[in-house]
């Protein structure tokens, strides 16, 4: 409460001198930092917004016309946005029913293997849409899924059994891949729950079942709605996955629409424009519910104090859910990977299961021969690289001004930061395109370009992970630093970065990691003499070789383990989402 | 003869107590400040938490500030040392003023040669306790084999020379505690300010420590300013303590002189245990000792020159501590009117045997008093007792706001 103007009538004699307000001024480093940040960030949105409203030259840039004729015109393409929605809402529905059981069981029963199982169910989501989308659609095409096939193999030609490009197949797909997000936010919660609260649930006569109803389940919702907004931002801007499974049965999301519309001759840019207000709309409203509900806790999943959680041994039902965890993890990794790995190793794409029609030709292709899957790779490397190494650093500068400093301002910025959250990869990595090409600076086509864009992208996920290590760490370390007579200087480099150093590290992989699997961010900026792996990836899958490109996910995937076993290794943990 | 059930001890001289209660300031001790703050104001969170408070801690002398959470005693801490800066205010130090709003002076905390040793440790475990301990020291150029011996020398202080070279997360709480000592004193600092450095002990560590740390103390002979919301820490380590509530000085002095004339019914309960009853003043005798009524009782309290102020309901307070009443079991029951000045024929209404003592709740025609008693002699519930208030242990205080 300021007391301000109060206070200088208390009347302490005569002084009326401030050292200090009681309100303190803005740091010049909180300055500095929302004066670089903001246009940066804001700068592509605005590029957006103002072309949705461009209902003149489509190719004019600055437009020469607004009004709101093309938020109008997206009355005739309803279906992309409901389809969007559908989507989004089921695939989140699917992945927080399998998230609620497959925590549960991992947390609070005494299933065997559980450790294990927690790995392998954390998998999916790093590894990247792609590796589901590209197995999914081997698996269950309508026309040539393998599933189908060894289906009709059994009954004869028919319907198929499963079809990966409906809108439930697309919706299924989506929910097995994003689940392992819902499983750490929920999980996290049920770990940290006071178990009294059960037991005195027990004691007053209520069996488990009936605790988990109606005490567990009822303080888990907070959570729970948490996971379902953050799926629900991602599924609405999720791209590969519509894209590669969509295009067979013409199903349009908003975002694989843009990029139609982006593809098209002439491109529509307005259209495409209006579509994406629509969604940084939509997926704003969701990251603000998710803000508000929040509001007393940081966004960082931060520690506190530690119960041990009760666990429940379910007996009879055990090999139920032991089976449940297994078929999860047999169709969200074993089964895509397997197929994958089948496709990779075919001569040609029709598949077959004699001995002469498997080659390790493809990776030699892929590795070797063919030069941009080659330098996609390389590519891809050095942006991992790169974002991982400017990402941390910045994120970590600014976790640190913003919990260590005391000027005003400091919420201020951190929103800013996390802005970038609230608009899809794809649209962000359109606006920022155009920014882009509006500079004077020549970056537009090569890898600078792609590599800012996945800095600021991922701004708000590094710079989570980073507040989460800095949080942790008691202030009095560096004040007793001070106290003894180091100058901030010496107590950033002597004290605060060897205590950062786990935290530094497991940021550095986490950006490297969702910089070599991204798709959507880079598809507009990266050019076919800079390319990059996601992008790369997709037009090989357009252009029809299943054995190559299936091999270039493989190659993808390796990289991606790889660096989640050398990390699991140096930081003795996991790495959190 | 009656039984004296419990005795205190030759009470000590009341001379002073006149002085405090014609309403004279304690004369300042003889030797120049050598730590002095002024009129300090400092916020916290958005809120003023220290209200214009003054303070002078002469050289090696041991000052505590001691009061209930959010009573501003660690902001005022942390303005001394730099890590907080106050709104208005003078703080100087061994002459030289490290922080004044009115000329616009704030010296950084690492300039101010004062070290502190905080309620967490602050042990930083990615060193070594060498490293730790050193830290200052290295900071000030000192290295090699005089860097060694002085850690070493510092590390002996504590009992802690064996961990030399361990790594600080080997370290149990108590021996980080230790380690934070030895760090504090390892540089030779103008003053050690301590931020509750006890509190996340246990009781029998914390009761330990606090023994060691005055024996350091005393050895040292430094100047030292000592945050803690325990009264037994405050009382047996300080000079002089300075309590505080809501931001601003309730009271200040010597932890006895605290103890025996507390101003304010917030600070009879705070050190040591109270009985606060509520009088009516009736009058004042030729000496200048005040006479009341409490309950049916008519008693003759300490002297008083001016009234403190009363509760809202127009009673005068009057506290006397619970070491004080005495309680005597008489052969035979006198009447009342044979009964010396302050003393009433009473009853044991309760009794709780803590161990090392006895607490009596006791009926007298006031209403109940309590009373700390030894174990040795036993009163039943319901036995017939005589009591008796020493008149200069019934002190009138100051109602709370």
């Amino acid at each position: 409460m300021e007391q301000d103007h109060g206070l200088l009538t208390l009347g302490v004699a005569g002084r009326t001198h401030r050292a200090a307000s009681l309100r303190p001024p803005m740091g010049a480093e909180i300055v500095i930092l929302l004066g670089a940040l903001s246009p940066i960030l804001g700068f592509p949105i605005f590029l957006i917004i103002a072309t949705a409203f461009n209902v003149g030259d489509p190719q004019a840039l600055p437009a020469t016309d607004y009004g709101i004729g093309n938020l109008i015109a997206l009355a005739d393409h309803l279906d992309w946005i409901a389809n969007t929605l559908l989507l989004a809402v089921g695939g989140t529905a699917i992945a927080i029913a399998i998230a609620i059981a497959a925590s549960w069981i991992l947390y609070r029963t005494t299933m065997p293997g559980r450790r294990v199982f927690e790995m392998l169910i954390a998998l999916p989501y790093p590894l990247g849409p792609l590796l589901g989308a590209l197995a999914w659609s081997e698996l269950a095409s309508p026309r040539s899924g393998l599933i189908n096939q060894a289906y009709w193999s059994l009954v004869g030609a028919g319907a198929p059994l499963v079809d990966a490009s409906s809108l439930g197949g697309i919706m299924f797909v989506m929910a097995i891949f994003e689940a392992p997000v819902a499983v750490f936010i929920i999980g996290a919660a049920m770990q940290r729950m006071d178990p009294s609260l059960e037991e005195c649930s027990s004691t007053l006569g209520a069996s488990s079942l009936g605790t988990a109803l109606r005490v567990t389940l009822p303080l888990m919702l907070p959570a729970i709605l948490s996971a379902a907004l953050f799926l629900l931002t991602s599924m609405m801007g999720a791209f590969a996955i519509p894209a590669i499974l969509g295009a067979e049965s013409r199903l349009y999301v908003v975002t694989t629409a843009i990029y139609i519309l982006f593809q098209g001759f002439p491109p529509n840019y307005p259209l495409a424009s209006a579509l994406g207000l629509v969604l940084i709309v939509a997926t704003a409203s969701a990251v603000w519910l998710h803000g508000r509900l929040l509001r007393n806790r940081s966004f960082v999943v931060v520690s506190g104090k530690s119960y041990r959680p009760r666990l429940i041994n379910m007996r009879g039902w055990t090999p139920v859910l032991f089976a449940f965890l297994v078929l999860y993890v047999a169709v969200a990794l074993v089964l895509p990977l397997c197929v994958l790995l089948f496709a990779a190793l075919q001569r040609s794409n029709d598949f077959s299961l004699a001995a002469d029609a498997f080659t390790l030709a493809n990776f030699r292709y892929v590795l070797w021969d063919y030069p941009t899957a080659r330098l996609a790779i390389g590519n891809s490397l050095l942006l991992g690289l790169g974002t991982g190494l400017i990402g941390t650093l910045l994120t970590a500068l600014l976790a640190w001004v913003i919990h260590r400093s005391r000027g005003r301002g400091r919420m201020l910025l951190e929103q800013v930061i996390m802005l970038p959250q609230s608009v899809p990869h794809l649209i962000f990595a359109f606006g920022f395109m155009w920014a882009v090409l509006v500079l004077p600076f020549k970056i537009y086509g090569t890898l600078w370009a792609v590599l800012l864009a996945y800095v600021v992208i991922f701004l708000p996920l590094g710079y989570r992970s980073m507040s989460g290590v800095v949080v942790q760490i008691d202030k009095a370390l560096e004040e007793a630093g001070r106290v003894f007579g180091a100058g901030r200087l010496r107590i950033l480099a002597g004290i605060t970065l060897p205590l950062l150093s786990t935290g530094l590290t497991a940021t550095f992989a986490l950006l490297f990691m969702v910089s070599v699997r991204e798709v959507s961010a880079s598809i507009f900026l990266s050019s076919a003499a800079n390319p990059v792996l996601g992008p790369a990836i997709l037009s090989f899958w357009d252009s029809g070789g299943l054995p190559q490109v299936s091999a270039l996910v493989i190659v993808q995937t390796v990289i991606l383990l790889t660096t989640l076993l050398v990390v699991r290794k140096a930081t003795g943990g996991g790495v959190g989402a | 003869m009656d039984a004296q059930i419990n005795t205190p001890g030759a009470p000590h001289s009341y001379a002073a107590d006149a002085a405090f209660a014609a309403g004279e300031q304690r004369p300042a001790a003889a030797p120049a400040p050598f730590i002095e703050v002024r009129g300090l104001v400092a916020a916290y969170e958005g809120k003023i938490a220290v209200h214009g408070v003054s303070l002078s801690v002469p050289a090696g002398a041991h000052l505590s500030l001691l009061g209930p959470s959010g009573c501003g005693k660690s902001t005022m801490l942390r303005s001394i040392a730099g890590l907080e800066t106050p709104l208005e205010g003078e703080i100087i130090v061994d002459g030289r003023t490290v922080f004044s709003s009115a000329r616009r002076i704030n010296v950084p905390a690492e300039k101010r040669r004062l070290s502190m040793v905080f309620q967490s440790y602050a042990i930083w475990p990615h060193m070594s306790v060498k490293e730790n301990v050193g830290y200052g020291l290295r900071l000030q150029g000192v290295r090699g084999q005089e860097l060694h011996s002085r850690v070493l020398a510092a590390l002996d202080m504590v009992g802690m020379a064996a961990y030399i070279d361990r790594p600080a997360t080997d370290l149990s709480g108590g021996q980080q505690q230790r380690v934070a000592l030895a760090r504090a004193y390892a540089f030779s600092p103008k003053a050690v300010l301590l931020d509750e450095p006890l509190s996340n002990l246990d009781a029998r560590l914390r009761a330990r420590m606090r023994t060691e740390l005055k024996d350091l103390q005393n050895r040292l002979g430094l100047t030292t300013i000592y945050v803690t919301h325990d009264q037994e820490e405050a009382m047996a380590m300080s000079d002089q303590i300075i309590i505080m509530r809501e931001g601003r000085i309730e009271q200040a002095g010597r932890p006895l002189d605290i103890y025996d004339t507390p101003r304010s019914r917030f600070v009879a309960d705070f050190v040591g245990a109270a009985n606060i009853l509520e009088a009516e003043v009736t009058g004042r005798d030729g000496s200048g000792h005040i006479l009341a009524q409490v309950g049916g009782a008519h008693m003759r309290c300490a002297p008083r020159e001016n009234l403190p102020k009363v509760t809202t309901g127009g009673r005068q307070l009057i506290a006397v501590r619970t070491v004080y009443p005495q309680i005597s079991t008489p052969a035979a029951t006198p009447g009342e009117s044979h009964l010396p000045e302050n003393t009433w024929p009473a009853r044991i209404e309760r009794r709780e045997i803590l161990g090392d003592v006895i607490v009596y709740t006791v009926g007298w025609p006031g209403g109940s008093i309590r009373a700390h008693a030894f174990p040795s002699h036993l009163l039943e519930e319901g036995r017939p007792v005589t009591l008796h208030i020493p008149p200069e242990r019934a002190i009138l205080v100051a109602a709370d706001e």
